[in-house]
């Protein structure tokens, strides 16, 4: 990972500069790491719309990216803001969608796990900082370090966060045991 | 320490955060508390489930016991041809072309207006000898192109400042370069100016060159200004193009060799 990270890295710099071939390899290289991390922020469906948004407005501030960190970890950080705004603003106006309706896509998914949509539903219910935590560290792969850098807090606080957040589907798994046993050839939802 | 606090470190023990120090510790505590113990093997359980189900392919896997490759991800469409596709693409040149050629107008401009408030103060007399001292002692012709070049600088100046197409602009600089550069070509010729004196007209001709770049249509300061999102495609539907289709004469249904009957209203 950390040769990938250091390539992506030098994709970003270089597309930052205005080298579209190394934005597209960028982006590429990149966009199952933020639709995941977004899908599961908020929500599967809106997954590409959100993904998309995230890389509008990476691609605006890409001129202005330095390394300090790594491209993945900038880029993830923008993700998360991105849902935090995506969150604001639909709390802000009326719902429109039904909650049901959130997980009803399990084409997309392509999902063989009933467990999966019940999982989702688990990490969907969790309070929003021990989900993005829990999401970056175990969904994505980060190391805590990576994580704080990508959700601007300490070390110390992705740590306790994710202890949470397992507390929390350990207690929300004893209330639903179908989350952990697999049920092969079952239609999902 | 209570069970709250051994937990977070058990957690960091299912990611491969911890300590050597706390992992030890950790391991006593467990040694004594079934709580914990029990609760270990739940998070690790909820762990395992959540890594194996909704874990991305190419990740790092701390405690290698879960497959790192589970389902394609090939369902995702690809963004990166969406994405560079909305991006303007002239946007970085303009960006940094734009404000460099204003910022090169302005000093131009501001020249230009100190020569000709400069010459306006010295007369014909103090400096250079513009080849008119014999016949007319002009000095209102000296004031004249004084005012002159004043003019040209606050045009600049404008130009600069205010972001406006520089249409207007054009057509009476264009003239005045011109006859100037011919005007000049012709003094040279004949010996009447100097060649230093010419040089005080490199400002004017620069500025003009800079005038006419920033008429262009794709550096043209009408389009999405400054800090916009400049998400604008770079071409436009220029409708006069476009011939107005209006044929004068229309093929009523019954053309020809089609049948028809006689009768048209009928029809």
């Amino acid at each position: 990972m950390g040769d990938d990270d250091a390539e992506i890295t030098a994709w970003a710099l270089a597309a930052g500069r205005g080298d579209r071939e190394a934005a597209a390899r960028f982006i590429r290289a990149t966009q199952q790491h933020v639709r995941r991390f977004v899908a599961h922020l908020i929500s599967p469906a809106e997954a590409d719309d959100l993904t998309q948004e995230t890389y509008l407005r990476a691609m605006r501030s890409l001129p202005s990216f330095a390394a300090r960190s790594s491209a993945r970890t900038w880029l993830l950080g923008i993700a998360r803001r991105t849902a935090v705004d995506h969150v604001r603003a639909a709390t802000s106006r009326p719902r429109t969608v039904p909650l049901s309706e959130w997980h009803d896509t399990p084409d997309t998914r392509g999902s063989g796990f009933d467990g999966e949509v019940v999982l989702n539903d688990l990490l969907l219910a969790l309070p929003a900082d021990r989900r993005e935590a829990f999401v970056a560290t175990q969904v994505l792969g980060l190391s805590y370090a990576e994580a704080a850098e990508v959700c601007g807090c300490p070390v110390g606080t992705i740590r306790s966060r994710v202890a949470r957040a397992r507390e929390d589907l350990v207690v929300a798994v004893e209330g639903n045991p179908r989350a952990i046993r697999r049920r092969p050839g079952s239609a999902a939802g | 320490m209570g069970c709250e606090q051994w937990r977070e470190i058990l957690s960091a023990q299912l990611d491969g955060e911890e300590t050597p120090a706390e992992r030890i510790a950790a391991d006593a505590h467990l040694d004594g508390c079934v709580a914990c113990r029990v609760w270990c093997d739940r998070a690790a359980t909820v762990t395992r489930r959540t890594r194996l189900t909704l874990s991305t392919a190419d990740r790092r896997d701390p405690t290698a016991d879960t497959p790192g490759r589970l389902r394609s991800t090939a369902a995702c469409p690809d963004l990166a041809d969406v994405v560079l596709a909305a991006l303007p693409v002239p946007r970085r040149l303009r960006d940094r072309l734009v404000p460099g050629l204003r910022t090169g107008l302005a000093l131009i401009g501001a020249l230009q207006l100190v020569l000709g408030l400069a010459q306006v103060g010295r007369g014909p007399a103090a400096g250079h000898a513009h080849g008119a001292l014999d016949t007319l002692a002009s000095g209102h012709l000296w004031h004249e192109s004084a005012a002159w070049n004043i003019a040209v600088g606050a045009g600049f100046l404008f130009v600069a400042a205010r972001r406006t197409p520089t249409g207007g602009l054009l057509p009476m600089l264009s003239a005045f370069v011109g006859a100037l550069v011919l005007l000049s070509a012709n003094d040279l010729v004949t010996g009447r100016v100097e060649p230093t004196r010419l040089v005080s007209h490199g400002f004017l001709v620069t500025g003009y060159l800079i005038v006419v770049a920033l008429s262009r249509p794709r550096l043209r300061p009408d389009g999405p200004a400054g800090r916009g999102r400049g998400d604008r495609p770079a071409w436009r539907l220029r409708t006069d193009d476009v011939p107005a289709a209006a044929p004068t004469v229309r093929l009523l249904p019954p053309y020809a060799g089609s049948a028809r009957t006689r009768d048209r209203s009928a029809a």
